[in-house]
């Protein structure tokens, strides 16, 4: 039986030439269809506008990564939203600059007096601030004065600085001549008024983070450094200088350790330089973390410290946990090893972490070496990433890694070792950090600089606050933290300092306004905006550029979707007009009755704001209109002869309804989409402004909801403005062509 | 009297290819109480015609010319045809030379009459004192009618030059549209002349009581109560044939004979001296057309009423009309008494229209139809707009438009060789 | 009259049976989406198991879906709504003084739109082809096709933040220093304003479109071949006649209104029951949600209601 209808039907296949006949004459008549539908709307002035404006934001949504003025997510740099003091510098062409001295975390209170920084060459310049007239913003600010470039005595492999009651700093010279078996220390003051050496007996593999006590109160601070080798432990201590004895330099106490059963693989660090019992020094080692007390000798009658040594061992602990081995982590020139707590007693931090090279953090109990917890941090969606370093700042063990291409800070729970806040504090930025996240105390925020040259403020969060592109090219080196300026009522505060690309040195505050939305204009970094930026920076001319992409997509799509049902239904209930029709058309009427925007907001308040959550969404609640048009156009389709024809000849009903009837119909079903795309890229803009749009897209609904959730709809014409006409102009000109098209299809309408 | 003499008359329509010469120059008489049919192919301009006699032309209708006299006294008329006589030809200063002429001989007249209208107003006054005037009341009232003739007179002829009696010299501006609701029009309309429409099925406003509708029609033009003019509308419901209850239905539950009727009542509301009936029964099927061309034929020999009935069916004029007059592509083809168009047509396309419809009373003759199609009317053939359908056309008829010839009294046929052809189209009925 | 009464009698029942499909259809969207309204009981991660089981109880969601399904039917119908997840309230105490609010902007901008927009469109359609059609319809396509909000948005820059004609937002504000009804009769002009403006593009459009299939009706030559004035020709006989396809269209018109109205009331902070609704969807507030958007969905089918019974009068042909 089945063979025979195979049969049956391949003889009744036409051949080929039959078939591009057929193929050929349809073409044809649609063809001149087409040509007489054109011949006819073509005369509708309406239409053709809006066929033109179409046509144009098509043109603009396909050339827009190439035409449009910046990129999707350009935003504008900080000099032109910022408003911040800051303040540049010519830097001497002859020199390689590579970094500007920052301060270290414990110095951060330390005021802003001058920039220090230091070539490849191994020159160090010192540009004196003070507070002006800034001769780049004419108004009150920080001025970087002439500097005070010095040659230093010897070519320097470690640079780093501290602050007493005058700032010294130190300059490690390793490549000795005389034998290769040590190095010598320099101790500059910054105006090079005082001179010290300190020879190291054997040339440092290892250097100490500078340990720097300095109290804002007294002006004054205690320090302490470390050098080693695979065997060696060198430590310089310095002790305040005596007020009132106005002496420069205090008194320096300088210790050396061996340790033969291991070898040194890391930075030894001191932990607490405070001159207090209970000061140590933590040396990693291959074996494991060694611990030694730092023995502080005062004298009984005035309490000045006379000598500071090396005590005994006082623990040693292995990275293993629970039976496992691991290496620690060894960055280059990365801290390994940090303090999570700032000090609750004179003591101080309770534990020492360590991360390993499986990516497991290890914490051990100060005074016992004994491990406190050992945890491998979970970030979501993030499956493989590094640790490079591990932070401190006053709530989080801040830990500094990479995934990929993209650099990584994650805020540590100090007493488990898991991401804080449901693992939900940790971002991913562009690039590497090539400085440590700087915690910014007056502002609860955090400032690094990435190997890509941006300088990032995160929140506490660990969110990204602010992203700034030095100017000048951008930033060419980490990002330094200098210091402050205390100015009642003034953009002053937290300065920092990087070098940028065309070699000059760029110092700003964070402290600044942001001045976004930017109304159009010219701004200092020569960009312009032609309509202006929104409040995060963005470019709302590109912005609106980019959104026509999304806007005709699910204007287009959202449409499709929603002709085709009705399409069918309509098809449907007008060729079943029985019962099944009548309940089709019930159905329909008791949708049109439905408050459809309303209930659109409850789908995607359930659903999730995306864009294809709005295209569904749209096309399941909005296809009743067309449905009773296309229902009444099958109804007089059916009626007519070629119909009846068709029945005759044994059609079957699905042929019938779209080989036959549905030809007909789709005149109107394509004027009816051109009507839903309008609705439809209205109805996405409306979702969007109430918040239930996608934040992954760029659409003007989007652009007008971050208008209205950014509190500027009162004062940023130049941002209310464009999405609005933008919006406005595609759907009048989609609904313009449907009206001309009407007249095509509706022939009674013509001439009005 | 002559009722209706329209002269000369051309509408157009302006469409976006140009212009549509819809009624381009007829002219034809009806007299009191007669009844005239109007006959000729759909799209030949008789709907036209008759919409530009009552003002109802669409927005895009143009007058570009003519005259539509309206109850135009026969002295006037007489007048103005031998000032038009006299006139023709010369430059429309005489014209206007003449006009200030007769104003001239007329202001005097108007003075002394108002002068003596007074006067006698005076005398009145001072009845029973003693008389200071040597004139007697008496003698004035004489003077006063002689004068009132002698102005009447000279009115006439003012009206004559002046074609003060043209309904398009009241409401049409001066690009030739129509100021549709010029006041004085709107008097005339209904009250004068009534039109019974095309398509009556849908004359009647669906959403109002037909009853109602009547009695708008009355109460706009008459001071009478609702009431009474509720009863008028009952009465005509029964005149035409009704059941005078059915006034309160709504025109969706009336049959399309009843709407007919109804639309009859609604013409005769305010007893017009001239109805136009537009395709009265086209609409129908043909025994309701017979019982409404029966119920016409009584209301106009009872009401003594003119009538235009506009039509393609030849059948209907025959029945009813006293005259006839064809039409084609915006032409006047023949014009004549019915009798005379039917037995002794004088034009080819009469011949034609006549050949193309069978009749029911005549011997049974072979329909013949005319070849070819009407004639686009934005750039009709030049010359007798029927030539290129017509077997009898010659050279002559490409070129000049054929004027009216008087092939009997009162028969007018347009054809350049209406005299030649007469007797040939007769020879062959 | 009998075929009146029984045209409302008619009306009435199919406008309830819809109400009760409408409610139907808003508990199964409930019952569909993908946010548990249980789940979403246990907010604070202190609470105990037993609370939270009690919560479920008290909510009725320990119960099966038919169950559920006739109770929700009873309360919707008896007005009876529950308590608010997010505010401990009952729903209707929160909603009632909404309703009213909402009433008077949605209700007050879609009557005037439909009578100033049958007025303007039968007038505009009448004085076809000129300078005030063309103007007057390419105003009324840029109003149809411009985003509420937006529109919301530039009039609030304009008449309130840089005229000051009006309050920026709210609904009554005792410190104005007016009598109450005057206050919120200001606070509200604003967005209705903006709402009638939305709504009577459409109906002008509509109207017009309407108007101009009616001027070539035999009918419109008849009244203006008795002699009727031009005023009576255009409203007693055209636009009456025109107005039967607009007055089928209030129900599409009332749905946008209402969608309009909801969005508006976000613009201006307007506290009706729009706000309400983007507050409760915010919060998942699903007691709150449901009651609304029954409200708002009865609001569209009285209106619907009331339009079938205006069409009912104007239009003899229906009441057969």
């Amino acid at each position: 039986m089945k063979e025979k209808t195979e049969v049956t039907e391949q003889s009744k296949r036409p051949d080929a030439r039959d078939l591009q006949d057929a193929g050929i004459k349809t073409a044809k008549r649609v063809a001149i269809a087409l040509a007489g539908t054109w011949k006819i709307y073509r005369r509708s002035l309406t239409g053709m506008i809006g066929m033109g404006i179409v046509l144009g934001f098509l043109v603009v949504a396909v050339t827009a990564p190439w035409t449009a003025p910046y990129d999707a997510d350009f935003k504008a740099p900080a000099v032109d939203t910022f408003i911040a003091d800051y303040a540049f510098r010519d830097l001497p062409s002859d020199n390689n600059w590579t970094e500007v001295l920052g301060l270290t975390s414990s110095a951060r209170e330390r005021p802003l007096e001058r920039v220090m920084i230091y070539s490849e060459e191994g020159k160090v310049t010192i540009y004196p601030t003070t507070f002006g007239i800034s001769e780049e913003t004419n108004e009150i600010g920080i001025v970087i004065e002439e500097s005070s470039t010095e040659q230093l005595p010897a070519e320097a492999d470690y640079l780093d600085y501290a602050h007493f009651s005058q700032s010294f700093f130190f300059v490690l010279n390793s490549d000795n001549e005389k034998d290769n078996q040590s190095a010598t220390l320099y101790e500059y003051t910054y105006d090079f008024l005082y001179v010290r050496e300190h020879e190291i007996p054997f040339v440092p593999l290892y250097k100490s983070n500078l340990w720097n006590g300095y109290s804002p109160l007294y002006q004054v601070g205690r320090l302490a450094l470390a050098f080693a080798d695979d065997h060696n432990v060198w430590m310089i201590n310095k002790r305040p200088p005596d007020i009132s004895e106005s002496s420069r330099e205090g008194a320096t106490f300088t210790n050396n350790l061996t340790i033969s059963n291991a070898t040194i693989v890391g930075n030894p660090l001191v932990v607490d330089g405070d001159f207090a019992n209970g000061s140590m020094l933590i040396v990693p080692t291959d074996i494991g973390l060694m611990a030694y007390d730092l023995n502080v000798t005062k004298s009984l009658l005035t309490g000045k410290v006379l000598n500071v040594t090396i005590d005994a061992l006082r623990w040693e602990s292995d990275y293993s946990v629970e039976g496992e081995a691991f290496e620690p982590v060894v960055g280059d020139d990365m801290i390994i090893f940090q303090y999570p707590y700032q000090p609750t007693t004179a003591i101080g931090k309770e534990s020492v972490s360590v991360a390993t090279t499986d990516g497991r953090i290890i914490a051990y109990d100060r005074l016992t070496g004994n491990v406190t917890w050992s945890s491998k941090p979970i970030l979501p969606g993030i499956r493989d990433f590094e640790i490079s370093s591990l932070h401190s700042s006053p709530e989080y063990l801040v830990m500094v890694g990479r995934t990929g291409e993209k650099g990584l800070v994650a805020g540590l729970d100090p007493k488990t070792g898991r991401v804080g806040g449901n693992n939900s504090l940790f971002s991913t930025v562009d690039g590497y950090l090539n400085s440590p996240p700087q915690y910014v105390s007056g502002q609860y925020r955090f400032v690094f600089s990435t190997d890509k040259g941006t300088i990032y403020l995160i929140t506490n969060e660990m969110k990204v606050n602010a992203t700034f592109s030095a100017p000048r090219g951008g930033a060419v080196t980490p990002v330094a933290f200098l210091g402050n300026i205390y100015i009642e009522d003034s953009k002053t505060g937290n300065y920092f300092g990087v070098i940028t690309e065309d070699n000059s040195l760029f110092v700003e505050t964070l402290t600044g306004v942001n001045i976004a939305p930017l109304p159009p204009g010219t701004y200092p970094s020569g960009n312009y905006y032609p309509l202006g930026t929104d409040y995060e920076g963005h470019d709302i001319l590109t912005q609106v550029m980019f959104g026509t992409r999304a806007e005709l997509m699910v204007g287009v799509t959202a449409a499709f979707f929603s002709v085709v049902i009705g399409t069918i239904v309509g098809l449907v209930a007008g060729f079943y007009s029985g019962f099944v029709g009548e309940l089709l058309m019930r159905a329909t009427d008791v949708m049109l009755s439905l408050p459809y925007l309303v209930i659109m907001l409850l789908f995607a308040a359930a659903f999730g704001p995306s864009l294809f959550n709005i295209i569904i969404i749209f096309a399941i609640l909005s296809w009743a209109g067309i449905a009773r048009v296309i229902r009444s156009v099958t109804l007089s389709t059916r009626k007519r002869a070629f119909v009846d024809a068709a029945i005759v000849s044994g059609a079957s009903d699905m042929r019938l309804i779209f080989r036959h009837i549905g030809p007909n119909v789709l005149p109107y079903a394509f004027l009816y989409m051109t009507f839903m795309i309008s609705g439809a890229i209205v109805t996405e803009a409306i979702l969007a402004f109430l918040g239930f749009g996608d934040p992954n897209a760029i659409t003007w609904g989007m652009m007008l909801q971050y208008l209205q959730i950014s509190g500027h709809s009162l004062d940023a014409p130049w941002w209310l403005l464009p999405p609005g006409i933008a919006i406005t102009l595609l759907s009048l000109a989609f609904y313009l062509i449907g009206r001309a098209f009407d007249e095509v299809v509706n022939p009674r309408l013509r001439r009005r | 009297m002559a009722l209706l003499e329209v002269k000369n008359l051309k509408v157009h329509f302006k469409i976006e290819e140009g212009w549509v010469k819809a009624v381009d120059g007829i002219s034809f008489i009806i007299e009191l109480g007669e009844t005239m049919g109007l006959v000729g192919e759909s799209g030949c301009g008789k709907t036209t015609a008759a919409y530009a006699i009552t003002q109802l032309l669409p927005p895009n209708g143009f007058i570009k010319g003519g005259h539509i006299f309206f109850k135009e006294p026969s002295r006037v008329t007489e007048l103005r045809r031998k000032y038009d006589e006299s006139l023709k030809g010369a430059s429309s200063n005489a014209r206007r030379k003449e006009i200030a002429r007769v104003t001239k001989k007329l202001d005097p007249l108007r003075g002394e009459q108002r002068r003596l209208q007074e006067e006698l107003g005076k005398l009145q006054q001072q009845r029973g004192r003693a008389p200071e005037s040597t004139a007697s009341p008496a003698a004035l009232k004489k003077r006063l009618d002689d004068l009132a003739t002698e102005a009447g007179g000279l009115e006439d002829r003012l009206s004559a030059l002046t074609y003060s009696y043209d309904l398009l010299r009241i409401s049409m501006r001066k690009d030739g549209s129509l100021d549709d609701y010029n006041e004085k029009i709107r008097k005339i309309r209904w009250t004068e002349i009534s039109m019974i429409f095309q398509g009556a099925m849908n004359a009647f406003n669906p959403v109002f009581k037909v009853g109602d509708q009547i009695v708008e029609a009355i109460v706009l033009h008459k001071d009478v109560s609702d009431d009474e003019a509720r009863e008028r509308a009952k009465e005509l419901f029964e005149f035409v044939g009704v059941g005078p209850d059915r006034i309160d239905n709504y025109p969706h539950e009336f049959s399309g004979g009843m709407k007919q009727r109804a639309m009859i009542a609604l013409a005769l509301a305010l007893n017009p001296s001239f109805i136009i009936a537009d395709e009265p029964t086209t609409a129908l099927d043909v025994i309701t057309q017979d019982r409404i061309l029966v119920e016409i034929r009584r209301l106009q020999e009872q009401l003594n009423m003119a009538m235009m009935i506009i039509t393609h069916d030849v059948s209907v004029v025959a029945e009813v009309s006293d005259n006839i007059a064809v039409m084609y592509a915006g032409l006047m083809m023949e014009v004549g008494k019915t009798t005379q168009v039917f037995k002794n047509t004088a034009h080819p396309y009469t011949a034609g229209l006549l050949g193309s419809f069978p009749s029911i009373k005549g011997k049974k003759k072979r329909l013949i139809s005319i070849p070819g199609f009407p004639p686009d009317l934005v750039n009709p053939p030049s010359g007798c707009p029927f030539h290129p359908r017509c077997q009898y056309a010659r050279q002559a008829c490409q070129e000049g438009r054929p004027k009216g010839v008087e092939v009997e009294p009162g028969h007018i046929s347009y054809c350049h060789y209406a005299k030649e052809l007469w007797d040939e189209l007769r020879r062959r009925e | 009259m009998a075929g009146m009464a029984r045209y409302v009698a008619m009306r009435s029942i199919q406008t309830f049976v819809t109400l009760l499909i409408i409610l139907t259809l808003i508990f199964i969207m409930f019952e569909a989406l993908p946010a548990r309204p249980q789940d979403l009981l246990a907010t604070t991660p202190n609470m105990q198991p037993s609370q939270i089981e009690f919560m479920i109880h008290l909510f009725g969601y320990d119960r099966p879906v038919l169950d559920r399904y006739a109770m929700y039917m009873v309360n919707m119908l008896t007005f009876d709504f529950g308590l608010s997840f997010s505010q401990a309230e009952e729903v209707w105490d929160i909603l009632k003084e909404r309703i009213p609010r909402t009433m008077l902007l949605f209700g007050g901008a879609t009557i005037l739109a439909y009578i100033i927009g049958i007025y303007l469109g039968a007038l505009i359609a009448w004085r076809r082809g000129g300078v005030l059609d063309g103007s007057s319809v390419v105003i009324s396509l840029v109003f149809y096709n411009m985003p509420s909000f937006w529109i919301g948005l530039i009039f609030l820059v304009v008449f309130a933040s840089e005229l000051n004609w009006f309050p920026l937002t709210g609904w009554y504000d005792p410190t104005d220093n007016l009598p109450y009804l005057v206050d919120i009769l200001w606070h509200v002009s604003l967005p209705m304003i903006v709402l009638l403006l939305l709504s009577l593009a459409g109906t002008i459009l509509l109207m017009r479109t309407a108007m101009l299939d009616v001027i070539g009706e035999n009918y419109m030559v008849t009244a203006k071949a008795i002699g009727l004035p031009e005023r009576k020709v255009l409203f007693k006989h055209g636009a009456r006649n025109a107005m039967l396809p607009v007055v089928t269209s209030f129900v599409i018109a009332f749905v946008f209104s209402i969608g309009g109205a909801v969005v508006l009331e976000n613009v201006f902070s307007f506290p009706g029951m729009g706000a309400l609704y983007i507050d409760a969807l915010f919060q998942l507030d699903f007691p709150v949600a449901q009651a609304t958007l029954y409200i708002i969905t009865l609001m569209v089918l009285l209106g619907n209601f009331a339009a079938d019974l205006i069409y009912g009068y104007l239009d003899p042909r229906v009441r057969m």
